[in-house]
């Protein structure tokens, strides 16, 4: 029975082998029963199935800009170009494939930090793009497209063109809400657009004329609000509540330190992640290093791993070093116990490499790691558990 | 002739009673806005919130601000992200503006509508409940504000390159002294 139905999957198979996949944005065969629109993920699904089973092939799959119809064509029926063009396809979903696994293992490769982003590449990020017309059809230029991802918060926005249209590119998968603004038009909202792995065209968005919502109403737009602050004279103000002129006057300067500051400690930030990989794997690598029985290709590769941890441990250091302090600010919280720990790994990252170099060449010249040098060991572990509880105390709340 | 003592008392003392102006005092508050992060729950607390209410015609008009700078979340590093991501220097002040009926102080519960400014931005909440209790001359107000860092176009901060989520409900717990 069982060899029975993988003949007939086989059969199947070579059915669909035979049959024909048409690429064009406007088939219109006779042949072609229905029309399933699917994603990228629905693409790879309908090849799964094809191959496994009695699948007659019809299907419409989404694959960048081609919109590609499986229809129950003989082969002999096919023009030779389409036959050029389902090779290719099927090339291209193999190499597809492939990029799949390869980035995989990229990620992999690489640090915790840098994984989300390359994740994403990997999924493969998608673009949203439009038109915004008005109530006759023109393009509404100049407007505001606020896009944010449902599923994280995140927001971007774009302005539309001359030609009213707008695009979005870069966008990592997921359902986005839309909103519309443009002066002289009433703000638009489109509640969930969903962007795959792919270019996303949305239909035109038509504005109907009205009154403009700005970001800061004037009084008397305040005051039409059902429920809103009056513009009266009895209003109080800033003045009235006993506010110093540096409390409420803006520092553009010290915004600029801010955001230099927290730009510099992302990357801070990043490459402790980062760091934490080789040190690790130099941890590790150390075991098979030092003992009576090591190779020298294994102390090479601890001396490998230690170089590259101690140049990204720098690079770390310097961006957390660098990063502008801001006047007035009294630390509190973990961040003192993070900088408590900086002060031993920090010279446990100068003098590890120091001792290791003088335990290396004794290991080399055939003596036993004695002296100073055998501190290596113990200075390492006490550098790589001060390393580990800095990260943890900004990482985890205790 | 009482009759007519009587109208004109009236006629003075309507407006009179219609022009009086009572006042309002921010005199305690604590305001808090909670972060939710994959790793950490967090709370900003300020207890620095200046504010002060104006009576006229039966209408109170609000004004609450709090510096930016003035929310504590038990971290200084923390605090200085916060205050950089929400452009807290460059608009130094979260100011919450409203308009409630006077006799709003009787009630059990009250529906305002928020206007605040934050990050540059401003953003309408309506009819946020709050609840009221009256003690003397001073009323307690408490209620949640159901702010969103999207609502001020504020890119939400990250730690360990994860995002925070985009809710930020602020808590409010104020008293009011009626002068």
């Amino acid at each position: 029975m069982q060899d029975a139905q993988e003949s007939e999957r086989s059969r199947a198979y070579y059915e669909v082998e035979d049959h024909g996949m048409v690429a064009t944005p406007d088939h219109d065969r006779d042949d072609v029963e229905e029309i399933i629109p699917v994603n990228r993920r629905g693409m790879r699904q309908l090849f799964w199935e094809m191959n496994k089973s009695s699948s007659s092939g019809k299907g419409t799959v989404m694959l960048r800009t081609y919109r590609v119809l499986v229809a129950h064509i003989p082969h002999e029926a096919m023009a030779p170009s389409e036959r050029v063009r389902w090779r290719m396809l099927r090339k291209a979903f193999r190499n597809r494939r492939q990029c799949c696994v390869l980035g995989v293992v990229f990620c992999v490769c690489l640090s915790v930090a840098f994984a989300p982003p390359l994740m994403a590449q990997a999924a493969g990020m998608g673009a949203l793009t439009g038109k915004l017309v008005d109530a006759s059809g023109h393009p509404v230029a100049n407007a505001t497209v606020t896009a944010t991802n449902i599923d994280n918060g995140q927001v971007r926005s774009a302005t539309t063109g001359t030609d009213g249209s707008y695009k979005f590119e870069g966008l990592p998968p997921g359902n986005y809400r839309l909103k519309f603004e443009a002066a002289g038009f009433k703000t638009l909202e489109l509640p969930s657009a969903a962007v795959d792995g792919t270019e996303t065209a949305l239909p035109d968005e038509k504005l109907e004329a009205g009154e403009t919502i700005p970001a800061n109403p004037s009084p008397v737009q305040q005051e039409n609000l059902p429920n809103a602050p009056s513009s009266s004279k009895t209003e109080p103000t800033l003045a009235d509540l006993g506010l110093s002129p540096e409390q409420t006057q803006g520092n553009a300067r010290e915004q600029a330190l801010l955001d230099k500051r927290t730009h510099m400690l992302k990357i801070h930030q990043r490459m402790g992640l980062i760091t934490t990989g080789p040190l690790i794997a130099t941890v590790i690598a150390s075991m098979g290093a030092g003992g009576k029985s090591t190779s020298t290709a294994s102390r090479d590769l601890h001396v490998a791993l230690g170089s590259l941890t101690g140049d990204l441990y720098g690079i770390t250091a310097y961006y957390a070093i660098r990063a502008p302090r801001i006047p007035g600010t009294k630390k509190r919280g973990p961040i003192k116990f993070h900088e408590a720990m900086a002060w031993i790994h920090g010279p446990g990252m100068i003098l590890t490499p120091i001792l290791g170099a003088m335990a290396f060449n004794q290991k080399s010249n055939g003596e036993k790691v004695h002296g100073i040098a055998s501190a290596h060991g113990p200075v390492a572990i006490v550098t790589a558990g001060a390393f580990g509880a800095a990260l943890l105390s900004v990482s985890v709340k205790f | 002739m009482n009759k007519r003592i009587l109208a004109a008392l009236l006629l003075v003392t309507v407006p009179a009673f219609a022009g009086a102006d009572s006042q309002w005092v921010l005199q305690q508050s604590t305001l808090s806005y909670h972060v939710s992060h994959p790793l950490h729950q967090t709370e900003g607390v300020s207890h620095a919130a200046k504010g002060k209410g104006v009576c006229h015609a039966g209408q109170c008009d609000f004004l609450i601000a709090v510096p930016v700078k003035s929310f504590d979340s038990g971290d200084s590093n923390r605090d200085l992200h916060m205050l950089q991501v929400t452009r807290g220097a460059e608009f130094p002040l979260v100011t919450v503006r409203t308009r409630l009926p006077e006799s709003a102080a009787a009630s059990a519960t009250i529906n305002a509508d928020l206007e605040i400014q934050f990050a540059g931005q401003t953003a309408q909440y309506k009819q946020i409940p709050f609840k009221v209790e009256a003690q003397g001359g001073e009323t307690h107000i408490t209620g949640t504000i159901p702010a969103t860092l999207t609502d001020f176009q504020i890119d939400p901060p990250s730690l360990l390159t994860m995002p925070v989520k985009n809710d930020i409900p602020v808590r409010v717990d104020m008293t009011w002294h009626q002068q």
